[in-house]
Parts: C-alpha cells; structure tokens; sequence
C-alpha cells in the first residue's frame, strides 16, 4: 500500500485492512450482541431462533484493533513510513504494558519509538513512580470502592435501597472507575517509559471538567483523539456544512464510541447520553455554563457524568431506572460509617485526589511537578522512597484480599 | 545526580529482586501466619485444565500464596486495617470493649442464637442419665463437663454492636437447668468461674484468648482428678502446683485470638499466671479414660493429664479425631466407639458454650443404641 501509486489501490488495500480488523472486532464482540437481538426479534415474532456457540472475547480486543487500525490509516496518509520488519510490527501490536486496556497507542506516536529509543535511567526511576502511582490507584482506591459500588448497585434488593446507599454506590463507582481506568493508564505510561517508550496520557483530571466538552479532552483522551482523527474528521468534522449534518456527525461518533465499551444495549444509551450533551453544548449549554460560573458548571458537569454512570454499570434498563427512582426519592437512613471506616476513608481521598489540583497555588503546582516536570535530585529520593512505601502497601493489599482464616479448623 | 539516580535505581530492583528470589527459592515463612490456613498445591498441569480455564485458576492462587514476604505483607495490611479501622481478618474474631477478643459463636451462643430447643436438650439429659446409671452399673464412670465460655464469663465487654441485641434461652441455661433436673451428675466450670471471678488471684480467661488460661487449666485439671478420685474410689495421682509465675507474654493459647489476627506488633498484655507443676508420680495410675471433648481438653491433653493421671487414654476431638497419650493419632471412624468406651473406666465429655449446639457429636447416640437397644436416635 505504501509503495503503490494508484489511489485506487492504496484505497482497496486499505479497505481490506479496515474489513478485516474491523470484521474481526465484530464477529468476536458484537456477534453474540447480534445473534441475541435478532433471536429477540424473531421470538417476538413466533419464529424459530437461530442456534449459535457464543463466541469467546480475546481480551483486549477493542484496544489493539484499533491500534491495528492507525497502523494501516497512518501509512496511507504517509503519516509515517511502514515498519520494515515482522518483529517491529508485532512489538507494536502486542506491547504488553498497553495491550489490554489501553491508552491506545496511534502508530504515528510511537513508529520512530519502535526502531529508535533509550532508556535513561531517570526513565526507569520515573517509570517506576508512575507504575507505582498507577498500582496505587487501582488496589488502594479502586478495588475499596468497587467492592461497595458493587454491592450497592448490583444488589438484588435494590427495591429496599435508600437514597443515601444510593448516592454512596454512584460515588463509589465513580471514584472507581476513573481511579481504575487511570491507574492502569499510569501503570502502562509507567511500564512503557521504563522500557523507553514514551505513551500519551490517557488522563487529566477529567472530573474538574466545566462542560462535557472538556471532560471529553480530559478522560480516555487517547479515545477521544483516536475517534476524532479516524472517525468525526473523515466525516467532515466540524467543517461540514450545516449544523444538522455537525450534530449527527457528533451523536453517531459517541454512539459508537459507547458501543466500543460494550456489547450491550446500555454501553449504546451512554454513548447517545454524551453525544446528546456534546450537542446540548454546541447549540447552548456551554454559553449558559460560562455564565453560570466556574463552580457550578463543574458541578454540573459532575452531575452529568455520575447520572450517565448509572447506565454505563447497570445493564438491565429496567434496574436502571430503579435506580434512578432511588436516587431522588430522598429517603435518607442514617449512615452507618462506624462499621466501615475503611470504605468512607478512601471514598474521601478518592475524592480528594480526584479535585485536588483545584487546591489554589498548590494542587495544580503538585500535579504538574510529579508527572510534567523535571526532576531535582532531593524530588527523586523523596519519589523513590514514596514509590516503594505505595509498592509494598499495595502488595500487602493484594496478598491480603482473599486472606480471612478461621482461628481453627471448623467441624 | 547521575550517580544518585544509579544507585536508587538499583534499591528498587533489589527490593523487587529480593521479593521474586524468595519467591522462586524460599520454601519457609517469615513472621508465619497462624490459624487454620489453607495450603494451596501447585496444580497438575493437563489439557482439558488449561482449555477450561481451571489450570490457570488454580495456577493463579497458587502464585498469590506462594509470592515472596508474603506473610510479612499481610501482618502489615492487617496491623493498618486493625489500627486505623478496627478491621479485623480473622474470620469470627470481634474486638470488645478494653481490647478483650471473642470468637463470635461463643456470643452469639451466649445470646441464644444457637439455642437447639428445649426439646432436644431434655432428650440429651435423660439419655445421658440413662447411660451414666447404666455405665455406672458396670463401674464405670460417664462424667459429663459443662466447660467455661467466654462469653458467658464476659459479658459486659462485648461489642457494641452486640448490645442492643436481645438475650433468649441458650443452650448452657438448658443444659444446667436440665441436667439437674433429670438428676444426671455433671461438672459445670461455667458456674464455678461466675462464682470465683471476683475472688480469683489470676485471671481465668486471657485477653487474646478464646480458651480459659493455663492457669484455669490447672484449677480444671485438679478439680476433674478430684472428682473421678471421688466417682471411682480410686486414687489417681494428683496435680501439684508447686509455685507460679506471672508473664505478660501470653504462653501456650493464651492468645491464639491474637495469633489469628496475624498483626505486626502485639496487642496490650495483661500479667497471666502460669503455675509451675507436675503430677504425682507415686500415685499409680490404674484407670484407662475416653475424653470426648471439643477444644478445650487440649490444654490439658497438652499438659499431659491424659498420660499423667491415667494408665491409657484417648482423647476424641469433637469425636472425629482421636489423639492417645501414647502419641498416635486417626479417625474416631476407624475405631469401634462401644468396645472402646467398655475398655474405658472413665468417660469424660466436655463442650464449652459455643459446641452445646452439636455436643456430644453423636458419641451418645452410639451408646445409646448399643446399651437402651433402641434405634430410636
């Protein structure tokens, strides 16, 4: 493709790149999704349901295909040269710190990474300070929450459920899932840049966003860019020519981009959720949150992200709406935080850690300096010895998780 | 700097290196962990595993038991999460008021939450009468012991989530009252350590424990060899205490509750004694004994009373396990229960207040359907 002259060929081999990675994300995701919707249709309608073996999810999936994808992209539009061996290629695939949960890696980001890097020793140090940050984030703050958020949103007695549990189960999950997913971005930023690979940030405190907009550019940005260069700006883009043709443009995207999270109908009403507030924003909504002051549009904004969580974590609609219900009957019962201390500790440093750059002249300064800035050699000790206290913190967290023995042997 | 970088580079890959080295080729512990832990074995590797994901499973656990410092890593996650949280992860440990540990069965044993019913107890006690008077007949002592509890002995210190529930019928209440109403000859060290709480120079239950102190094991121990001397018109050798000593560092099972807890640093120390005796040697020992008994006879099989005040004994743990004097240990389901309660001279059953709910394990109905010939269980 990349020695051909004729744009012909160069677009049929393209397109048969694009079928082939984009069929087999399909047929392994979306096929059992398929098959499930249409027995549903045909059992409505008294027909025989099609028999089929559920297809097996490889995991990781949805991040390395589309890293596939750029690869093909990236070489038509002469972006960067092809890789001219096997093994470059397959390191680029299967780059083990990324591989299964992103950031999505474009190849035009890392081509000359590939061929051509080094790793200084204050690479592996400050790879080593991410990865434990990353570490941190996902045992100690997001494994604690999700235990709850699990227990409350999940419950099978969500009809007895009062408002306060409720509340409780949506911060938790959203402390989770950004802790989560942001801690094993930095573990992968962390493993990559000990290697001498340099990742894009996935993350920049998505929740201090002022409009759904901004959280859009601060949370899975490597998404976000992903779907804005191979799919809104081959669009059109912004330059399309009428504001219909803009919003579609922007609601197909984020529906997509919601059914990319899963094989499931209500991953699809999260997408449509944001995509309708993206539009919301263009035509009005940032303008009126402009006005309306700094703390309360990322409230706002806040408010807008926890309610879409509600759909993203439970899948049955039925339930969700349940929920919801829960969510503003009102009907507090006291809390009952003496037994749980541990839980409604971390729910407020995930809170903290979650808006702490908003602290004046110190949060942002702090931020910036652990994972922009250069380092002083006084920094470096002090991060090295964090470092191994959050390490072994973690593993002890880790070894601990399933250990509860009986003091003796119970007949 | 550059230097510095080097160097703080190389102390993590030592720490790193020093956790998979003893991962790969340290067979032993540091800082062990107690209680009853499951050993996980590597798994057999084989095809049909592997494609049904069970290989990897189990490979998974494995890994996680196995990684190095790991006892060390869950003492400290432990010691934070009792410290800062008053979580602890030792199953059915609760924490009372002053510091004072419990198992949970015993209170909630205490509360009547396991209470078998009325009926089942009076049925118990009249058996038992029938096979003491029956045994008795052939010289043969049937000695049933109500132990101490902890929860009925401490009370006032339970947690507080415990306070607001309320107290029903348990099984001790049944047990005593029933048992002396069918007029069957027991031993209740429930009610004796009430009446001597106040009094006792030392303490009869630790802190960190959930069985009565070594030196309540002595009070106990004495008091049976008194009682059998007295059932048998025998003399068996006694126990003599010879001096005590005081110790802050809880000795023998004094704080297996602590143990369980698996912490770094140890909890606050009560002084315990710990009596220094031995058992009368000149005495000859002229009866074989069967103790069906749940944990608390180990402290005593421990002190060797079984060796010591008997000619053969065994001692048949919650009646699955037995464990001689001798040594040799096996399943109770191995031997015959009646040919070994007829070489037996004394038969002693002991339930503390949590097992009162499954005591005497079916031990009696064995007894009963050989001697009442009845299958009527």
């Amino acid at each position: 493709m990349h020695r051909t002259q004729i744009l012909t060929k160069k677009k049929l081999i393209l397109s048969l790149s694009i079928l082939l990675n984009v069929g087999l994300l399909a047929y392994f995701k979306y096929a059992n999704f398929f098959i499930d919707n249409v027995n549903f249709i045909l059992t409505e309608t008294g027909s025989t349901k099609i028999s089929w073996v559920e297809v097996l999810l490889p995991i990781g999936i949805s991040f390395y295909t589309f890293q596939t994808l750029t690869y093909s992209i990236d070489v038509y539009r002469k972006t960067h040269e092809p890789l001219q061996k096997v093994s470059d290629y397959m390191l680029y695939i299967i780059m083990f710190p990324q591989l299964i949960a992103g950031p999505i890696v474009r190849f035009n980001q890392i081509a000359g990474q590939i061929t051509d890097r080094k790793a200084t020793m204050e690479d592996r140090l400050l790879g080593f300070y991410r990865f434990c940050i990353g570490l941190g984030k996902k045992v100690l703050i997001a494994n604690v929450l999700g235990e709850k958020a699990d227990a409350i949103m999940l419950s099978t007695d969500m009809a007895n459920l009062d408002s306060g549990m409720a509340w409780i189960g949506l911060l938790a999950y959203t402390f989770q899932i950004y802790f989560d997913f942001s801690g094993y971005s930095d573990m992968a930023i962390g493993l990559g840049r000990m290697m001498g690979f340099k990742f894009p940030e996935n993350f920049n405190m998505p929740y201090i966003s002022k409009s759904i907009s901004e959280f859009w550019r601060r949370w899975h940005i490597t998404l976000g860019a992903w779907m804005r260069d191979y799919l809104y700006i081959p669009l059109g883009g912004n330059r399309v020519s009428n504001k219909a043709r803009l919003y579609f443009n922007l609601g197909l995207v984020f529906l997509i981009s919601g059914l990319w999270h899963g094989a499931s109908w209500n991953f699809v009403l999260w997408g449509a959720f944001h995509g309708l507030f993206l539009i919301a924003d263009r035509v009005f909504l940032i303008r009126v949150l402009n006005k309306a002051g700094n703390f309360f549009a990322m409230v706002f904004t806040f408010f807008v992200v926890m309610m879409g969580w509600v759909i993203f974590k439970i899948e049955h609609m039925e339930t969700a709406f349940l929920y919801y219900q829960k969510l503003f009957a009102f009907n507090f019962a006291p809390l009952q935080w003496q037994s749980e201390k541990e839980f409604y500790t971390v729910l407020v440093m995930a809170f903290f850690f979650a808006f702490f750059t908003l602290i004046p002249k110190f949060g942002d300064k702090v931020y910036q300096q652990i994972f922009y800035s250069r380092y002083s050699t006084k920094l470096h000790i002090c991060m090295t010895s964090f470092s191994i206290f959050l390490f072994i913190l973690c593993l002890a967290t880790l070894a601990n998780s399933n250990f509860n023995p009986f003091i003796y042997f119970r007949f | 700097m550059r230097s510095t970088l080097h160097i703080l580079f190389y102390l993590v890959m030592l720490i790193l290196c020093t956790i998979l080295g003893f991962s790969l080729f340290k067979s032993g512990e540091i800082m062990p962990l107690r209680g009853h832990i499951e050993r996980v074995e590597r798994p057999a590797f084989n095809f049909a595993d592997w494609f049904n994901s069970s290989y990897q499973t189990k490979m998974d656990k494995r890994t996680q038991n196995k990684f190095g410092f790991r006892s060390v890593f869950i003492r400290i996650k432990n010691q934070i999460d009792y410290t800062f949280f008053d979580e602890i992860h030792a199953r059915e440990v609760v924490e009372g008021k002053g510091g004072l540990l419990y198992e949970e069965a015993y209170i909630k044993s205490y509360l009547g939450k396991s209470f078998i019913g009325e009926e089942a107890i009076i049925k118990k006690a009249e058996r038992m009468k029938l096979l003491q008077d029956t045994l008795a007949q052939m010289d043969k002592s049937l000695i049933i012991v109500l132990a101490a509890g902890k929860a009925t002995f401490y009370p006032d210190y339970f947690p507080v989530e415990y306070d607001t529930l309320e107290k029903t019928r348990n099984n001790y209440q049944a047990y005593h009252e029933q048992l002396i109403n069918n007029k069957v000859d027991f031993i209740d060290f429930n009610d004796w350590f009430l009446q001597i709480k106040d009094t006792s120079q030392y303490l009869l239950y630790p802190k960190q424990g959930t069985h009565w102190s070594k030196y309540a094991e002595c009070l106990v121990a004495d008091s049976l060899i008194k009682y059998i001397d007295h059932k048998q018109q025998k003399d068996v050798p006694d126990l003599i205490i010879n001096g005590i000593q005081l110790n802050t560092k809880p000795q023998f099972r004094d704080k297996d509750l602590e143990d369980g807890m698996n912490l770094i640093f140890d909890l606050d120390r009560e002084p315990l004694a710990y009596p220094n005796f031995y058992f009368d040697a000149d005495t000859e020992k002229n009866l074989n004994a069967l103790i069906v008994a749940d944990s608390y006879y180990w402290g005593l099989h421990n002190m060797y009373f079984s060796s010591s005040v008997f000619k053969e004994a065994s001692f048949w743990f919650y009646n699955n396990d037995y464990y001689t004097a001798k040594g040799e240990s096996g399943k109770v389901a191995d031997l015959d229960t009646i040919k070994e309660t007829l070489d037996s001279d004394v038969i002693i059953l002991i339930a503390t207040e949590a097992t009162l709910d499954s005591f005497p394990w079916s031990y009696l109905n064995i007894l009963y359907k050989h001697f009442e010939r009845s299958d009527d269980l």
